[in-house]
This record gives C-alpha cells, structure tokens and sequence, in this order.
C-alpha cells in the first residue's frame, strides 16, 4: 500500500513543484540589464580611494603626516614629500598600486585632515599592472596646468 | 526516379527543419528557463534575442577542433555522428499533417523507437574513445539508463497501439480523430513523458552529463562543432519525443480551425515547452535510483495499465 | 563555577602535572589550564574522550625555548573549556605523541602542525604537508622562518615533477594491486567543489571506497600575517577568510582583541554588530541553499536564493558599503551609522523572506526526488561528530543544541528571544533543515536587535584610536559563525602585534569528517555530502 502511496505523493510533489515555479514565471525579472540600464550606487559604496577636492582652495588636503601610510596593511601607499620654504612638508608624489589594495578604508579613517574618500566609480578596468598604479595628484597637475595662464 | 528524388528533397528538408528547430528550441529553452528563474534571458541579438543562438552557433563553428591525448580518434570522430544520425532517420515516419509525412510505414512506430534507440551507443562510444574518467562514467550511465527506460518507453506507447490497433502512426492519429487518447489513457502520457525524458537525458533524469559530478559526462572532452552536434541532437531528441507524444497522446494534427500540420506543431511545442518547464523545477535523481525508478516504477505500472486496457478493450468488443 | 572545579579530579588524578592553572572564564575564555608531561598527555586525552569532550582546537606555538602544543577541550552540554599544554625543549625536531587515533578530528590539526612548525607527531597514520604544497621545504609559522623560500617557479616545477612522480607510483602500485579499481581526482577544477577542494577518490566503479581531501589551493597563511601586522591592521583579513559570512569572522576577531583589552563596546554598536551578523548568516545559508541544489541538479533555487540574498547584500552595503568582505567591525564600535532607510528595508524584507521560506519549502523539501537524494546520504553519527569536533549546523542536525550563541553568550545574545533548530536525523536532509530553520530564528534576531536598538555613539568611550596594544596573556574567544564554532587562540606579548593567532575555523573541522561520510556512497553522494558540509574553502586553507 505504501508503494502507491509513495507514488502518488511523489508524482503530487513534482507537481507542487511545478506550480511553484510556473507561479514565478510570471512575475518582473529582477535582473537589470547592466551596461545599458546602471544603478545607481549607494553613498557609502567603497570605490577606489582618491582625494577629497577642498571646496575652498580646490586642491587635497593631504599634509603628508604619512598616517596612511603606516596604517595601510597591504603597503599600497607610496607618499613622497619635500620640505617647501615655509618648513612645512608639501606632496610631490602620492601612487596607490590597486595590485594591492584591499579598499578596507583605514587609510581613510586613519587621516587626520579628512583628505582621503572612496570614489563612487565602479567601472575602472585595467589591462596592464601598471594602469592599476593609481596617482592621485595627476588630476590636480592637469587642473593647475589648464587654470594657469598660458605664458606668452 | 520519382521516388529518390522525393526522398533526397525530404532529408535536405528535414535537415534544414532540424537545424533551424533546434536553433528555436535552444532560445525558447533559454526563454523558459530565464523567465522561471527571475531573469530576461537574449534580448538583443535579433527579435527577443531570437538569433543570439545562431551567433552562439557560429562562435561554435569558429572553434579549433580537438582531439584529446590518448583518445580513440577513429571513436572520437564517430561518435557524435552516430548520437545524431539516427534521430534524423526517426524522422521519416513522423506525420506532421494529414498528408505531410515522408515515408508512411505500416511499422512506423517500431521505426522510431528502433532509431532512437541507438543515439546512446554515440554517447557510449563518445564515453569510451575521450579517455577521461568523467566521460566513461557518463558512457556506462547511459548505456544503464537507456536498456532500462526503452522498455517502459515501448510498454506505454503499446496501449496506444493496442486501441489504435495498428503500428502506423498515421492511422493512430486518425484513431484520434473524435477523443485524443490521453484522455483515455492518462497514465500512459504520463509514463512515456517520463522515459522520453529520460531518454533524451533531460534533467531529472540527465546522468549522463551531469554537470555538478562528472564535469559535463560524456561530452567533456568535446568541444566546437562536435559538441554543438551533440547539443542539437540532444534537442531533436527532445522534439521527436514530443512529436510522438503528440501523435500518439495528444490526437496528433487534429484540431479545429487551423491545418493540420499548424495543430501538430503547436501540440509538440507545448509538450517541448512542458520538458523545459520539468527541467527547470527538479533536482536530478542518482543513477541507482533512476534505475531503480524505472524497473520497480515504471514498468510495472506500464504492465499494469496493459492488463487494464486489454480487459477494457475486451469487455467493449462482447 | 565551585560546581566544575569540585568535579574535575578525575583529568589529572594520577598523571604527571607540571602546573595547573584557574582561569578566569569571564577575562580570558579558559576555565582550567594544565600544563603535562608528554606522556600522560594520551591518558588525558582518553579520558577526555570516554567523558564525552571534544577536541576544541590544537595549536602549535613556538615559544624561545621551547615548542608547546595546545590542546582545547570542551563540552558541548554545559562549557567547560580545558586548555591542556604539553612542552618539548627540542627546538629542531620536537616530537609529540599522536591523538589521531583518538580524537580522528587531531589528524589534520597534527598534520597543520607539521606543516607550519615541523613539529613531529609519532605515530600519526599520515603525516605529509596538509596546507603548503607537498615539496615545501619550509615551517613558516617557525619564528626563525625568514620567507627564504626560492623562487616560486622553481617550486610549482618541483611540485609538478613531483605529482608526476606520485601519480606514476601510485598509478603502477594500482596496476599490481587492484585490476577494477578507479581514481577520479574531483577537482580542484570541478563545478561542485565550492571553490579549491580537491577530493582523491578511490572508487569501485561509481562506489566510493576511500576519500582523500587535498586541501591548501588558497592557503595564504593568516595565521603569519596576524605575526606581522598590528592588531588593528590585520582587520580587513577577516572578511577574507570566510567571504560568505564574513560578518561572524569580524565579530569574532573584533570580540578577541575587546575582551583581551577588557572593554566593552557600546550599546548601540552591539545591536548593529548582532543584526548585521545575523543578516549576513542568512546571506550566507541562502548561498548554502542555493548552490546545494545546484549540486543536486536543481538550477532554478540557486535564482531566487541568490534574489533574496541580493536584497541582504544591498541593505549590508547600504550599511557598511561592502558586499562581501566586511571589514565593518572596529575595536569599540562598528564603522558606520545606521543610514536613512535601511529600517524600512528590513521590515519589508523580513515578511518578504519569510514567503519565501514557504515557497522553499514547496520547491525543494517536499519534492520526493529532493528527499531521495538527502534522507540517509552522508550520515554522520553523535559520536563521529565528538571524534572530529564537528560543530554548527552539521553537529545540530545530529540533535544536539551547541551553539556558542547559547552555550556561551557573547554580545547581546543573551537578551534575544530565539531557539536552537536541532534535528536528530544525522544525515544531509537534516542539514538542510537546520538550515533553513536557522535563516528563521536569524530574521527573527534580526528583527528584535534592530527594534531594540538604542540611541547612542556607534563607539565606545574608551575605543582606541590607534591600533592597541594587548596585554600579555593567552586568551580564546569564540562565535558562532555561519558553518559552527569559530575560534581564535591569541597569544599576546604585550606587544603591537599578536605573538600567536590561531584560528579555529569551523568548516576545517567539518571538512576532516568528510572522508567517514562517504564511504559506501556513490560518486553522485559526494557532491550532495560535500555541499552539505558547507565548505568555504580559503576559510579552511586561511
């Protein structure tokens, strides 16, 4: 007797089954079509860092405490300074290598002048090692090379 | 003369039909299976993605074909040949419309089954030649698989016969023409779907490529056009099964309104469309209990249903 | 507490002691600790083992002077953690006697041992490289190891010639000895060995007579890095060792280094920390569900398991900006705020989860070939299950109720209402009960820590701002992550970095079972028992 009963619940739970995914068929696919429908990220969304642009001056607010670099557990950070004519120390260079970085946002909570931030970018693909080496002040040259007056 | 030439037309014709079929069975199944699982499937390569498996196909001629160290190349090559070859030859009894059929056999049936019942020496041979473990497993599964769903396979379909009382395909279907017989037999439709699908290794009965524990079965070690052979075959696999379904179950190109062959084809989609859906619900049995499924299940509840229909049968004749 | 210590005569009695110590379980995690001579140490274990104590963890330290074994045992009934210590003074082959006969569970801790140390365990049936490749000539957790180790091509070439070498030996021993016999190497390029596993199986046609787990394809040594960084750099590690739960391993480190410090983190921050954790187990459990019934032949669960999770994935980055390794959870506190939003988002979730479960439940656990393909596969008795120190869901579906958020309350554990799931049937269905039972009783957590969240700062006052430094002492801390017990022995100097950290990962222990499950089974069980281990591999290779 259990032979046909067993049967019979089985062949009932297929279908069931089936019920259950011909109900689902119905519904709104809930993929997004990515390259050409994007979402937008949310505002905490860990992108790559990069430096904060002050509002005031437009320039980072790096002062080269080099917190950041010691913190960094994966030795991303490659910092180097010189001291300007006021004694202070100014950034000549700032590279992260994305070889690297875990974007674990130490650095970030690390830094004292709020200068570092995680950008929203997510679509920064690389084809070579060193177009993941990543320098922060290249936007910051090219804004002072185009606001500068051109020499005569 | 006549004669020859009707039948070399017919092949190119249902080669171009399987070739194209299979093309549409493969969108549709990704169609189903994406619109069951929350997804959109193609969308943009043609209408509804409707040529994104004709640019799949071509990626697929376009690949290096290989043959694998220490394989069996005489094997090797065969195989793929031999899983396709005779599901084209199935086709010749298949009656499509009132008059659209190819060849109209009195044995017509036997026919079918006799054809199909060789695609799984291909997929043996293919198992045995690729000299991969994975393969030869999915090799000697099949083999088991397809000796013990050919009988319940052949046992359904003899209650049909034996109402129909003829081999013939085309006088089955006009046996149709007021009740289709799966309201007569229910039962039957439902053992045969069964073994077809198991047959034609659809998921839950897909053992022999089982992707999660042999890698892909006996197809691992093939790729580009080989494997896209074995692909297509598996998919007029399944669309003969159906068109059998259909004549047999589901009264064939009977039907109002429409021609015929438009009935047929729209009755053998359904049932393709009703394997996808299966395919798409259910986990996959272990080979032992496939067996097991088919000796202690199917047979003798196919045996059973026998013994119903001929008393039935005999009953009404006094 | 008087209890305990009035009814533990009966570990020493008669045996060489050295010294004996009392914990205090509330500072650091041990309730007594011996110090034995490496004779009596078998003894010990025997009666640790006939009085129903598991091997919690074994963790090899190298000290100056001497190598020193930890052994870890526990009750799962009512907690009584034993630290046991046995010393050697050979600094270049310190031998050790085996517990592998009697904890099975000590095989591959012993053979970790070897691996990182040298240390030479005599008697051990099978003692080779566990982690590292089997032509390492290295002991990196050794601290006079120096990272001079060759190149690495030279060392993938010697491990090449080498398999080559074995799989030849082995191949022609096969040829002499069994004509039908059959090796199948089940991966580590294999669609169901949930990542870098690699199962050696000896089969008798599809029958499986013997399992041979390789493991270590994503070995990338934790346990040394902990060595080298600061305490509070070495945080992002933990969301990679387990990526599924990432959250239960940040709890867990996090917890260490708070209760090594004697802080505590403030009120808020706790109910986060638990809800999020919560959230991310059921992540984590869906991810389970879904790619087991893949391995079953199922495609169509994995979707919608992977459409909730998906919607757990959002809220946790709405949170912490991450969607897998969470690096959320500071010394203190937690990173982040509750954003705007998320609350409206769980509360639609929670009723949206729970259709679904109903849903699961019609699709998978009353479909009949679902129920074929689990009931009575991958049996794993209540005593294997002590032998090997199997813990979380795999040990509560051989009906017994440790869970280290009961057995020993962390955080605010103790204030929830919830339950623990067992089921007593011991196989793969049972698993997957528990399972699922477990992603209800975490909706219901998550739904009171977020309701009974107060206001407040997300750090406490006396957080650290720089990287602490911890008191010297040894100290053991454990969660419940989302595959079972997991574990961090810290041996602290009182310097910036741990002396010693090691880790008691969950699916490590659960893995080491695997081989006594399959036995007997077909080759299409081993996918169904390996997925219902729940395996994450670069948590068990670290």
């Amino acid at each position: 007797m259990s032979y046909i009963t067993n049967i019979f619940t089985g062949f009932w739970s297929v279908l069931a089954g089936m019920v259950v995914t011909l109900k689902y068929m119905f519904r709104k696919p809930v993929t997004e079509v990515y390259p050409r429908v994007k979402k937008p990220m949310f505002p905490r969304f860990k992108g790559p860092t990069s430096f904060v642009v002050d509002e005031k001056t437009g320039d980072h607010r790096c002062i080269s405490c080099e917190l950041c670099v010691k913190i960094c557990p994966s030795l991303c950070i490659t910092l180097e300074k010189e001291r300007g004519e006021d004694k202070k120390f100014h950034l000549k260079e700032y590279k992260v290598d994305y070889t690297l970085c875990s974007l674990c946002s130490l650095c970030i909570e690390v830094c004292p002048t709020d200068a570092l931030t995680h950008a929203k970018d997510y679509e920064i693909p690389a084809l070579s090692q060193s177009e993941m080496i990543n320098d922060f002040l290249k936007p910051f040259r090219e804004k002072q090379k185009t606001s500068q007056p051109v020499a005569p | 003369m006549n004669e020859l030439f009707r039948i070399i037309l017919s092949l190119v014709i249902v080669i171009g039909f399987v070739l194209i079929n299979s093309l549409v069975l493969v969108w549709l199944e990704r169609k189903v299976s994406a619109r069951i699982q929350l997804r959109r499937g193609p969308l943009y390569v043609g209408w509804f993605g409707l040529l994104q498996t004709f640019a799949d196909a071509l990626k697929m001629l376009g690949k290096e074909l290989i043959f694998p160290k220490n394989c069996d190349k005489v094997l090797y090559f065969l195989a793929p040949i031999l899983s396709f070859a005779p599901v084209l030859g199935a086709f010749l009894v298949i009656p499509f419309g009132q008059h659209l059929v190819i060849q109209d056999l009195n044995i017509g049936l036997l026919l079918v089954f006799a054809f199909s019942g060789l695609s799984f020496i291909g997929i043996f041979m293919a198992g045995w030649a690729s000299n991969n473990k994975y393969s030869l497993l999915g090799g000697m599964r099949s083999v088991a698989q397809n000796i013990s769903y050919e009988i319940p396979l052949l046992l359904s379909s003899l209650n049909i016969v034996m109402m129909a009382k003829s081999f013939r395909l085309s006088d089955i279907v006009r046996a149709q023409a007021h009740v289709p017989f799966i309201l007569l037999q229910p039962l039957a439709f439902i053992i045969f779907i069964t073994s077809a699908l198991a047959e034609s290794n659809r998921t839950p009965f897909d053992i022999p490529e089982a992707e999660s524990e042999l890698v892909a079965g006996f197809h691992t070690e093939y790729s580009g056009l080989r494997f896209g052979i074995f692909f297509i075959s598996e998919y007029t696999y399944v669309f003969i099964s159906s068109c059998v379904a259909t004549a047999l179950f589901l009264g064939g190109s009977h039907g109002p309104f429409l021609s015929g062959w438009a009935w047929f084809l729209m009755k053998a989609y359904f049932v393709v469309f009703v394997v996808m859906w299966v395919r798409w619900t259910l986990p996959r049995l272990r080979s032992d209990q496939l067996i097991t499924f088919a000796w202690k299940v199917l047979i003798p509840l196919s045996l059973f249903n026998i013994i119903c229909t001929a008393l039935a049968l005999q009953l009404l004749k006094q | 507490m008087t209890q305990t210590q009035n009814d533990t005569h009966w570990i020493t009695e008669g045996l060489t002691v050295e010294s004996a110590l009392e914990h205090v379980y509330a500072k650091n995690g041990f309730h007594q600790e011996f110090v034995i001579s490496k004779d009596s140490l078998r003894e010990l274990a025997q009666r640790f083992r006939s009085r129903e104590y598991f091997l919690e963890c074994l963790s090899v330290v190298d000290y100056p002077d001497h190598f020193e074994c930890c052994y870890q045992f526990n009750r799962w009934d009512k907690i009584h953690r034993v630290l046991v210590k046995v010393r050697n003074p050979d600094k270049t082959h310190p031998h050790f006697p085996t517990l592998s006969d009697i904890y099975e569970g000590a095989n591959w801790y012993e053979r970790e041992g070897y691996d990182f140390f040298g240390v030479i365990f005599d008697n051990h049936p099978h003692l080779t490289r566990l982690l590292l490749p089997e032509t390492a000539k290295i002991h990196p957790m050794r601290k006079d190891f120096k990272g001079d180790s060759g190149t690495d091509v030279e060392d993938v070439l010697a491990l090449i010639e080498y398999e080559d070498h074995q799989y030849e030996k082995v191949s022609q021993e096969l040829k002499n000895k069994y004509q039908k016999d059959y090796f199948i190497n089940m991966g580590p390029q294999h669609p169901s060995t949930h990542g870098v596993l690699r199962l050696l199986l000896h089969l008798d046609g599809e029958r499986v007579l013997e399992t041979y787990p390789v493991i270590g394809y994503s070995h990338r040594d934790h346990e040394r890095m902990a060595e080298y960084k600061n305490y509070l750099q070495f945080t992002p590690n933990m969301g990679r060792m387990d990526y599924v739960g990432a959250m239960s391993f940040n709890f867990g480190y996090i917890g260490l280094i708070e209760k090594a410090l004697g802080m505590a983190p403030s009120p808020r921050a706790e109910y986060i920390r638990v809800f999020s954790t919560e959230l991310n187990r059921i992540a984590s459990h869906l991810l389970w569900l879904g790619t087991y019934l893949l391995d079953l032949g199922a495609m169509t669960p994995f979707f919608y398991c992977f459409d909730d999770r998906e919607n757990i994935l959002d809220m946790l980055e709405m949170l912490t900006g991450e969607r897998l390794t969470y690096n959320f959870f500071r010394f203190g506190g937690v990173a982040y705020d509750v954003p705007e939003g998320l609350g409206d988002q769980l509360k639609a979730f929670i009723p949206k989860m729970r259709g679904r479960l109903k849903d699961y439940k019609i699709l998978i656990e009353k479909n009949i070939i679902f129920m074929k393909r689990t009931k009575e596969i991958g049996v794993l008795t209540k005593d294997q299950a002590l032998s090997y120190g199997v813990t979380g869901p795999m040990l509560r579906a051989c009906g017994i109720a440790y869970d280290i958020r009961k057995a020993e309350p962390y955080s605010i554990y103790p204030e929830m209402n919830f339950e623990i799931p067992t089921f007593p049937g011991c196989d793969t269905f049972a698993r997957y009960q528990v399972r699922l039972a477990e992603i209800e009783q975490s909706l219901r957590i998550a739904e009171q820590a977020f309701a009974k969240m107060p206001e407040g700062p997300i750090k406490g006052e006396k957080a650290p701002k720089v990287s602490p430094k911890v008191p010297a002492g040894e100290f053991y801390f454990a969660v419940e992550s989302a595959r079972g017990h997991y574990g961090e022995y810290l041996v602290a100097n009182g310097s910036a970095n741990p002396y010693r950290l090691k880790q008691r990962t969950p699916s490590y222990a659960n893995l080491s079972s695997l081989s006594s499950m399959l036995s007997g089974h077909l080759v299409a069980d081993v996918v169904a028992v390996l997925g219902s281990t729940d395996v994450v591999m670069p948590e068990i290779d670290r």
